[in-house]
This record gives structure tokens, C-alpha cells and sequence, in this order.
């Protein structure tokens, strides 16, 4: 049946004050059905007479079944006894029958609340996401972080369905005489391989998916092909459109063009500023601990903000209410243990997850002074005194440590994450619903060799609090407040001062004031207007001293402050999204959202591991970035094959963007401010999403084209330039097929136009040295990069419904060992056993060579996990 | 278990150190034949010498000389012309012998193809030469040199030329070395953790040319962009790569630098 919505909405603005009588012109009618959908009606009067339907989906519930019977009847006759029997009144607009409800059927009664928790029956755990409906309806609700929900109903007996994907629907029926809590238990799903028996939202509930937020679940990363016996987040979040690896072997993404400090990852709201080890090759946050995954690429909501590309919003997991469980994952390089169990039966529980790197036995006999690996560690605590407040703690801690005191004396490498979240829920009301988290976020990186050292610092703490003001049916009220605090050490130094006198770099400190207010709005059936601000003050406090430059960006004025706020910026970032609901199964959303961000990496480094990490605030030197984007998402549901389609088309515009003087020192340099130069960006681009959640084959396909362009007036001439993430095709192909009850197969493909790099465009000689010269900033691009995964994950018991459940997961990363290339050099001579080297003895006449460097060419893995 | 270990080390030798091989590379023409200019002026009282070549497109190419360009330096007043030296094309000798003195600025012009280029510069002073040590390499009767150049230092930028020489030992006259060596007031990732490169050795009773330039603050930052352009590119922390700076108008390349020198003969021991 056709349902073209948008000619719909021009028709529905004609004022039709009469229903027209139909011409019998049309063939009889004979439809004889004790139990028929109304969609069937309809769809056997276009079989029988060629005549089309049009409607709203969301006002007429083609889906309810009746009981229908006419003969040899006209068109009219037809339709005026499905009109008895179902509340529509009909039209004859060009050769289509418009159909709408009656007058009096859209005048609303005064609606009670529903409010309450949705969990998982096994653990208890609060559900994210889940919905709740109304069958027959189009009135649904969807759980929030904390798997709340508020759902407007009628007075009377009420029929409620909840659902969520990966567990059993409930129905209840409810007689609601007044406003009323109810708290709702799903049961999972039969326990088996993850993520193959699942069953998708009704598809009315569409309308409740928020285009522009992906989600990424982790049962999905669990799923996925793993790099040396580890999931990782930021190699799952790759895979999504729109989201671009730096390279192998790297935590660092670029989303819609986006530079890589321009993402946040926060896990119950604390930031994480370096999510990595062992300088990117494994993701800190572990997948079992990660309760939800959503990845905001524009229309991010007004409470979260100060980065201008992505915010990944983890959700950790409160830890099983009812029972002790225990979990681990044991392969040679990692071992890691998760706990689960319930402090206070249904009121407190705990969530620990230990983690630790095995290399060791790798290295023991050869340097058995070394200490190589990396740990982390992950707390969850809830409590809940009573129905209306909740109560949550989290941690996460990581440490890298790289060190070796074969010398005699200790020396290496170390950093880590501390990050720590206390949170307080509390219902006011069945309509008002509070969050306040104080929380902290830190990140250090130290190289030393004692009692030497360099470390650099960045440390967040922040008090916020969030509401969310459920007014109507159709009006909901989010805002809040947050107050933040930073402190930097931009790389501060000490060293024996008979070996050298270091330059002073001090820490500084600045504070931030958020208020934010966002306002969704339902306009009808099909339109919903999200609609908000987020008003920001950053200041930078003292004491500090500070330098001001010239046009040559030398020293013009030092100027030293006392403790007091010495600057300030104030910015208000507006957010409007629009959304349109063509039917039942497709949506258009278009948004529009203003940007800021305050804090940057200051690295000059396209390296890619993360390393020697300088922080820096917004400064009188360093004007606040910002970032305008335009978003048009489209999503689409075939209800029959059980795919969904998303594409979104996006522009950018970005400011005040850090870019760096050629050869930049951004180590140990108090002048660092005088080595940035700042410009313009734009990036724009279309993403294709095709998935498919249910059934044996599961998985999505997605392809990026997008552009991302420079300009920076004291570079290249101010000439424009790609930017280093400018990659114009990227795609990917994750498929998970589960070949038995007990094995799963999975393969990930991904392939994409490689990274831009400066190449020479001729030589000359100095030193009797081989000088490049570049004509161009990024003229040349590396080769694209192709990678190819798989993974089998066999479920060793064969009883699925015993406790102990036990898997063995073979995995091969880049098992087509295909040579992506991270760096071009032009400066190294070949030899025959060995890698390329760096001439040293410039009388050598041996010829250099243009040489290549590639990371992981295949690396196989065998992991154990298992749980009890 | 022993072939699952050394699968394993293998692996994380890839994943730690990566694979580097030689490939072949398309490079986009460029707009080459600038002119070059290799200019170091010392305190020595000597003749002194500029060199002047052309920029290429290959990367193993030949600087292409210039003899025909017209060179002199002034300071205070007074000029001094360079002229060619037949035997060593692109050399330009100066007329007299004259060593660089503090506190005057010198400005090297040439003129060639009708084009005036300038550049200044003023005498950077120079520290004593630190202890030159070797270290044993290999065999028991090679050298190499040892860190004797700290790679930092706040108040002394410097260049080392390191000429050893072990003809008279082998009577084989290729049996010579250049190495260059650099203290910066900066600290560049790239001099921390460095690629891999050859290691130049040599005999016992080699005889070492240790000279040491002072350097200017604009000179040593050409020189640091020199070297991240050179021996620190391609270790495991790299940046982005861009043309070195100069000091030269015109779009000319290369670097004129006035500096003072410290210098000694030794016999490596």
C-alpha cells in the first residue's frame, strides 16, 4: 500500500468540511472475515477496485483486528461499514481515499502518569532504552540511563505491553484510577550465544528511536572479532558510520571530520581522557562492564556538551541484585575476573571488574628487570533506601607501565585514568525525575628515569545536577545545572640540575558554569520539536603567567596574575532538531546544533599511539573551538526482511581549529601558546547504515563519503588544505552467523581511503644531507587501508540452562595480513636482513629509499571466558 | 607451548616495532632548480666558503651546481666577494682570508639569474668542546662514539661535525666518516625516541676532526627542523612533515649562519 506521507501533510492542510459522496464507478466488493485486520480491509478494497489508501499511520490503527462483511457492496457502502466498526471518516481526493479520525475521536481526555523502573528480572538491573506501550495505541515511553519511564494513559483498564530487545515482552493490564508507580521485571531471553535471538521494538515504537544517537551495545563489541584475545570500544565504534580509526594500533577516532581530541567518552558521566593501553592497541573500558553505549554525532543533547564531534555516553552495570555471579576471560596476553553480587538483597548490590596485561612470561628470561603490562580496575555500587531515591558509586582506574631498571636505575614510562562518580536519584514526583552526580575525572602521564622525570597532568572535578520535568504527553522539560573545575599540568619537568636546568612550565586552573535547558515538544502524530540551549562560562583562574604575542608570534607582553579569575568567556549553544515521522516505519529528522569546547590536545604528533599528551585549556591565547552542524538523518524499517536503513547527511563548520607551526615544540615549552596557529574547517559527508538485528545472519553494512577541508592563514600559504582525517570512502561490513545453537561465526571488513600525508616534491642537499622539500601541506594520501577479520566463538557446555556457561573465542585480527601502511619516509637507506635505517655516515653513498611502515599484518588469538 | 610462545613474541614484536620495508612512491613534481645556499662562517681566520647548488626532483639526485652567481658578504661597511672554485663546482671561496667577530651583522648576497638574495645573520658564540668518548662496539677493537652531546641544553645550542678518518689504517681511502651531533634548547619527541639507524664504527688509533659550532637561535631551529626532517623521522612518535625555514629572501633554500667554532684532532682510544 502506498503511504506517501508528505503528500499527506500538503492534503491534510485542505479544509475538507463535508465528506464527499463517492461515484459508483468503482467494481462491488465482497469481503467476508470473522477476524481480519483493518490493514487487510483495506489492502482487499484495492485489490477489488484499484483504489488507493492514504493515512496516518499513527492516528489510524490499521493494525486492530474486526470482524467485517459486505457483498457485492459499493465503494461507499464498503466504507461507511468499515467506518462503523472502526473510527475513521473517509474522502476521495484524486482517485485515493484520505483517511483520518472523526472530530470528536481527537479530542483528548486529561491523561494520568505511569511511572516507574524497568528491569531485568535475573539481576535486577535497570534497563535502558526498554519501552512501554500501549497496544493499539500509538502512546509509548522509553526508559531513560537509569530505566525510568513516564507514560501518559486514559482513566480505566489499561492494556501495557513492555518490551526490550533481547528479552521476553510482558503485557499488564492495569486499572488506573489515579496517578500510579509501577515498576516492571522482564525475563531475558534464553541464555545463548548473544545477540542472535533478540526481536526488534514494535515498529509504532520507532518514533521513540532518536536519529542522530547510535547505539552501540555491548553485546555487539562482545561479538566482534577481537585484537589480541580483548574487545575494545573505540575498534567497535570504528565500525560505525561516520567514525574514522586513525590507524592500527591507535585509541584515537575522528568523527564527521572532527579532530581526535574533539570526542568524549565519559562512563557514568566522569570523563575519560585517555581510554587506552598499551599506547592504543586495547580499550580500558571493559565490555561486561558497559551496561549501554550511545554515541552522539549531532543533535547532542543540551545537559552534555564541550566537545565538538562525539560524546560516547557509557552506562556501567549496578551488579546483579539477586545473586552472586562470577565471570572472567583468561588468553595469554590478558586475564580478566568480573564479580557480581548482592550486598542488601533487591536493595544494594556490586559490580568489580580486575583486569590485568600477562606478558611477562614473554619477557621474563630475556629482561628479567623489565616490567611491561598494564592493569585496570572497575567499581560499581548501588543502593536503593527506598522507591524514590537510588543511589550510585563508580570507579575506573588504569595504569600503564612500561618501565626497566636494568641500568641500575629505574626508568620508563607509566600513565593511567582515575575516574570516580557518585550519583543520587530521586523521584519529586511521578513527573519529575532528578539526577546529581559529583564526579571526577583524571588522567597522568609520566616519563621518567629516577629521579628525572616529565609528566603531564589533567584533572576534572564537577558537581551537576539534572532534571527531567515529564509536563504532558507531549511536552517533556530537561534541565540542569553543572559546576566544573580543571586543573592542567601542561608537562612539567625535573632533572638533576648538574645535568640540565629545565624550563618552569607551571599547572593552571580553570572553572566552568554550565545551565542548560532542552524542551521536547510533540506537535502531532508526526512532528516533534526538540528544542534547547546550554549556556556556558569558562573561566581561567590565577595565579598564572601568561604571554601575549606578536604578529611574528614572538613574546610582546608577559603578564602575571593573581589568584583571580583573569579570563573569561561566555557562550550560548542553541540546539533545534525537527522531527517528521513519514509512517509507521520511516523517519526524516533534520538538526542543528552550535558547539563549544574548551579544553584541546596539544599534539602535533600523526603518530599513531598515544603519548606524551599535553593539555590545555581555553586561555586568553586560545579562543574557545566551536563547530556548527547541519544534520538531516533518515531511517527506515523493512518490517518483511528486518532491516534497518539509516543515512544522514551532514555539513559542518568549524572554528578557531589548532593547527601548528611547522617542526612546533609542544614539550617543555613555556612559550607552547606562541606554536599553535588557528584557522577554519568544514567537513561534510553522507552516511549509509543498512542493519540487520535478527535472524542467523546479523550485522550492518555502512558506507561514509565526507570531506574534511583546512584553512589556516599562517600555513600553506593560507591556502586550503584535507585535513589529516580526510578520508572520502570508508566501508564497513560486520556480519555474526551463527552457524549452530553453540557456534558463531563472525567476520568484520573494513576498508577506507587512506590518511593524507605531506610528501616532497624535490630535494636538496645540506650537511650532505637529503633535505625534503614539500610544495604542499597533506598533497598525498597513504594507501587505503583494508582489514579483514574473523572470529569463532564456540559455547563449550551444551546445556544452555546451566549456570556455568563457558565459550572459547578464536579470533584473527587482519587475517588477510594486508600491509596498511601508517607512515611513508623518505629518509632511510635499505638493507638486506632488517628493517630500513637512518643513514648516520653521511660520506655512505648508499642510496636512500622511500620506505613504509605497517603495524599489524595478522594476529591470531585464543580467549576463555567464562561465567558461573 | 614453545611455538605458541614464539607466535606470540612474534606477534607482539609486530605490534611494538611494526614492519618497515622499502617501496616504491609516485612524488609529485615539483617546481625545483631554486637556488640552495650552504653557508657557514666561522671565527676561523680562513677562506671562507658558501656552496651553492639547485634543488631536485629525485631523492638519490644530484645537487646540480651553480658556478655563474655572483656572491659577497658585507659587515660594517666592508664587502667581501666569494669567487668559484673551479675544482670544486658550487664552491665559492672568499677573496681573502677573514674571521667573523661578535656583535657585527653579515649579510651574504648573491645574484644569480638576475635575481638578488639576501640573508643575515650574526656570530653565535660557542662552549668548549665536551670530552669526546668513544664506546666499544662489536668487535673488541671497534669504537663508536658515546652520548657525549647532551640532547638538551637551555643556554647552549650547538652542532658537532665528527670527521674520522681511518684511511692510514686500512690504506683504503674510503675508510672515512661525517656524523653530525646537535644540543637544542628544545625537547623534540623525535630526539627521545629515535628510528633505528646504522652505527658507524671504527678502528682504534682513527683520527677524529672534532668541530663544534655555536648556533644561533634561528640557525638551531632550522637544524632542529633539519634533523626531524632527517635522522628522527620514522621512529614510532612522528608529526607531520613540512619544509625547513631559511633565512634566505627570494625563495631561495638552505641556511647562511655566522658561528663560532671549538675544534680539536684526536686519536680515538
Amino acid at each position: 500500500m502506498w503511504k506517501p506521507g508528505i503528500i499527506l501533510l500538503l492534503l491534510q492542510g485542505l479544509v475538507w468540511t463535508s465528506q464527499a459522496q463517492i461515484e459508483d464507478i468503482y467494481p462491488p466488493i465482497s469481503i467476508e472475515a470473522s477476524r481480519i485486520r483493518v490493514e487487510d480491509v483495506l489492502a482487499r478494497i484495492t485489490e477489488q477496485t484499484g483504489v488507493k489508501f492514504t493515512y496516518n499511520p499513527r492516528s489510524i490503527d490499521v493494525e486492530q483486528v474486526i470482524s467485517f462483511s459486505v457483498r457485492n457492496a459499493s465503494l461507499e457502502a464498503t466504507l461507511s461499514a468499515l467506518a462503523e466498526e472502526v473510527e475513521i471518516r473517509y474522502q476521495l481526493i484524486k482517485d485515493q481515499i484520505v483517511l483520518t479520525l472523526p472530530p470528536e475521536a481527537e479530542q483528548q481526555e486529561a491523561l494520568l502518569t505511569l511511572s516507574g523502573f524497568i528491569e531485568d528480572q535475573h539481576s535486577g538491573e535497570s534497563l535502558i532504552g526498554a519501552t512501554a506501550a500501549i497496544p493499539g495505541t500509538l502512546r509509548g515511553a522509553v526508559t531513560n540511563a537509569f530505566g525510568y519511564y513516564v507514560l501518559s494513559m486514559q482513566r480505566g483498564d489499561n492494556l501495557l505491553n513492555y518490551s526490550y530487545v533481547g528479552y521476553q515482552p510482558k503485557e499488564l493490564r492495569l486499572g488506573v484510577q489515579q496517578d500510579q508507580r509501577q515498576n516492571v521485571s522482564l525475563q531475558p531471553r534464553a541464555i545463548d550465544l548473544p545477540n542472535i535471538i533478540v526481536e526488534l521494538p514494535k515498529a509504532d515504537l520507532l518514533q521513540q528511536k532518536d536519529l542522530g544517537q547510535m547505539d552501540l551495545k555491548p553485546t555487539d563489541l562482545n561479538n566482534m572479532p577481537e585484537f589480541g584475545g580483548e574487545t575494545g570500544l573505540v575498534k567497535g565504534l570504528q565500525s560505525l558510520p561516520g567514525i574514522k580509526m586513525h590507524s592500527d594500533g591507535s585509541a584515537f577516532f575522528y568523527t564527521r571530520g572532527g579532530e581526535k581530541d574533539q570526542n568524549l567518552i565519559i562512563v557514568d558521566d566522569a570523563p575519560i581522557y585517555n581510554p587506552s593501553h598499551l599506547f592504543g592497541f586495547y580499550s580500558i573500558i571493559v565490555p561486561d562492564f558497559a551496561k549501554s553505549i550511545q554515541v552522539y554525532k549531532s543533535d547532542i543533547p543540551a545537559k552534555l556538551g564541550d566537545r565538538l564531534s562525539s560524546i560516547v555516553d557509557i552506562r556501567t552495570r549496578d551488579g546483579n541484585l539477586h545473586k552472586l555471579e562470577f565471570s572472567g576471560a583468561l588468553n595469554p596476553l590478558i586475564n580478566r575476573f568480573s564479580l557480581e553480587a548482592p550486598i542488601v538483597k533487591e536493595k544494594s548490590s556490586i559490580f568489580v571488574s580486575w583486569r590485568r596485561s600477562n606478558f611477562e612470561w614473554l619477557y621474563e628470561r630475556s629482561a628479567p628487570q623489565a616490567d611491561l603490562g598494564f592493569g585496570d580496575f572497575s567499581f560499581k555500587w548501588n543502593y536503593r533506601p527506598n522507591a524514590t531515591n537510588r543511589l550510585f558509586f563508580t570507579t575506573i582506574s588504569s595504569l600503564d607501565n612500561f618501565t626497566n631498571s636494568a641500568s641500575g636505575s629505574n626508568g620508563g614510562i607509566r600513565w593511567g585514568n582515575l575516574a570516580a562518580t557518585l550519583r543520587w536519584n530521586h523521584i519529586f514526583g511521578p513527573k519529575l525525575f532528578s539526577n546529581t552526580t559529583l564526579y571526577t575525572g583524571n588522567y597522568a602521564y609520566r616519563l621518567f628515569f629516577e629521579p628525572n622525570y616529565w609528566q603531564s597532568a589533567l584533572g576534572t572535578l564537577s558537581l551537576k545536577s539534572d532534571f527531567t520535568k515529564y509536563s504532558s504527553s507531549a511536552v517533556t522539560n530537561r534541565f540542569g545545572l553543572e559546576l566544573q573545575g580543571y586543573f592542567i599540568d601542561p608537562g612539567s619537568a625535573s632533572a638533576d640540575s648538574s645535568i640540565a636546568i629545565l624550563p618552569e612550565i607551571k599547572p593552571n586552573y580553570s572553572r566552568k558554569a554550565v545551565a542548560y535547558y532542552q524542551g521536547e515538544f510533540n506537535l502531532s502524530d508526526q512532528w516533534q520539536l526538540k528544542a534547547g540551549a546550554r549556556l556556558i562560562r569558562w573561566s581561567n583562574s590565577g595565579p598564572a603567567t601568561y604571554y601575549e604575542f606578536d604578529d611574528q608570534y614572538a613574546v610582546s607582553d608577559t603578564i602575571r596574575t593573581g589568584a583571580e579569575i583573569y579570563n573569561r568567556y561566555v557562550h550560548l549553544d542553541p540546539r533545534l532538531s525537527l522531527q517528521y515521522r513519514i509512517d509507521s516505519s520511516a523517519q526524516l529528522k533534520l538538526s542543528v546544533g552550535q558547539y563549544h569546547q574548551y579544553l584541546q590536545l596539544i599534539s602535533n604528533a600523526t603518530s599513531p599511539f598515544n603519548s606524551f599528551e599535553v593539555w590545555l585549556p581555553a586561555s586568553p591565547n586560545i579562543r574557545p573551538q566551536s563547530a556548527l552542524q547541519l544534520a538531516l538523518n533518515f531511517s527506515k524499517y523493512f518490517k518483511r526482511s528486518g532491516l534497518e536503513f539509516n543515512s544522514a547527511l551532514y555539513y559542518k563548520r568549524f572554528k578557531n581549529q589548532i593547527d601548528y607551526e611547522p617542526h612546533a615544540t609542544t614539550l617543555l615549552n613555556p612559550l607552547i601558546e606562541g606554536e599553535l596557529r588557528f584557522g577554519r574547517m568544514q567537513s561534510y559527508g553522507l552516511e549509509l547504515m543498512l542493519k540487520k538485528e535478527l535472524g542467523k545472519l546479523s550485522g550492518w553494512l555502512t558506507y561514509t563519503y565526507s570531506r574534511t577541508l583546512r584553512q589556516t592563514p599562517a600555513l600553506n600559504e593560507g591556502r586550503t588544505y584535507p585535513a589529516f582525517q580526510d578520508r572520502p570512502h570508508d566501508l564497513s561490513l560486520l556480519l555474526n552467523y551463527r552457524i549452530s545453537p553453540r557456534v558463531l561465526f563472525s567476520a568484520y571488513y573494513t576498508a577506507y581511503s587512506g590518511s593524507t600525508f605531506s610528501s616532497p616534491t624535490g630535494f636538496y642537499t645540506y650537511n650532505e644531507q637529503t633535505i625534503p622539500i614539500y610544495a604542499e601541506k597533506n598533497n598525498d594520501r597513504l594507501p587505503t587501508y583494508r582489514r579483514f577479520d574473523l572470529a569463532f566463538k564456540f559455547r563449550l557446555n551444551k546445556d544452555e540452562t546451566r549456570r556455568f556457561q563457558h565459550h572459547l573465542t578464536f579470533s584473527i585480527y587482519n587475517a588477510s595480513a594486508h600491509k596498511n601502511v601508517v607512515a611513508v619516509n623518505f629518509n632511510k637507506f635499505p638493507v638486506e636482513e632488517g628493517r630500513p635505517l637512518v643513514k648516520t655516515n653521511l660520506l655512505s653513498d648508499v642510496p636512500l629509499s622511500p620506505s613504509q611502515i605497517d603495524l599489524i599484518r595478522f594476529f591470531p588469538s585464543l580467549t576463555y571466558q567464562f561465567k558461573l | 607451548m614453545k611455538v605458541l610462545k614464539k607466535m606470540l613474541l612474534w606477534s607482539i614484536l609486530l605490534v611494538g616495532l611494526g614492519c618497515e620495508e622499502t617501496t616504491e612512491w609516485q612524488l609529485a613534481p615539483g617546481t625545483n632548480g631554486q637556488l640552495v645556499v650552504e653557508a657557514i662562517l666561522t671565527n676561523e681566520n680562513k677562506l671562507q666558503e658558501v656552496r651553492l647548488t639547485q634543488t631536485y626532483d629525485d631523492l638519490n639526485g644530484l645537487a646540480p651546481s651553480i658556478t655563474d652567481a655572483v656572491v659577497s658578504v658585507e659587515a660594517n661597511g666592508v664587502s667581501v666577494d666569494f669567487l668559484p672554485v673551479r675544482e670544486k663546482p658550487g664552491c665559492y671561496q672568499s677573496e681573502i682570508p677573514f674571521a667573523l667577530i661578535d656583535d657585527l651583522e653579515y649579510t651574504l648576497k648573491i645574484d644569480w639569474q638576475g635575481q638578488q638574495y639576501t640573508a643575515r645573520s650574526e656570530l653565535a658564540p660557542v662552549a668548549p668542546l665536551p670530552p669526546i668518548t668513544f664506546q666499544h662496539y662489536g668487535k673488541a677493537d671497534s669504537l663508536a662514539f658515546a652520548e657525549f652531546a647532551p640532547i638538551y641544553n637551555a643556554n647552549q645550542q650547538a652542532m658537532y661535525e665528527m670527521q674520522v678518518d681511518w684511511s692510514h689504517l686500512s690504506n683504503d681511502p674510503s675508510d672515512q666518516a661525517l656524523l653530525y651531533f646537535y644540543t637544542f634548547s628544545a625537547v623534540d619527541i623525535g630526539s627521545l625516541v629515535r628510528p633505528v639507524r646504522d652505527t658507524v664504527f671504527f678502528p682504534r688509533g682513527s683520527v677524529v676532526i672534532a668541530r663544534k659550532f655555536g648556533l644561533s637561535d634561528d640557525y638551531a631551529d632550522y637544524l632542529r627542523a633539519l634533523v626531524a626532517e632527517t635522522e628522527w623521522r620514522g621512529g614510532a612518535f612522528f608529526g607531520a612533515s613540512a619544509s625547513l625555514p631559511t633565512n634566505l629572501s627570494e625563495g631561495a633554500v638552505g641556511f647562511f649562519s655566522a658561528s663560532a667554532i671549538a675544534a680539536d684532532t684526536l686519536i680515538a682510544e
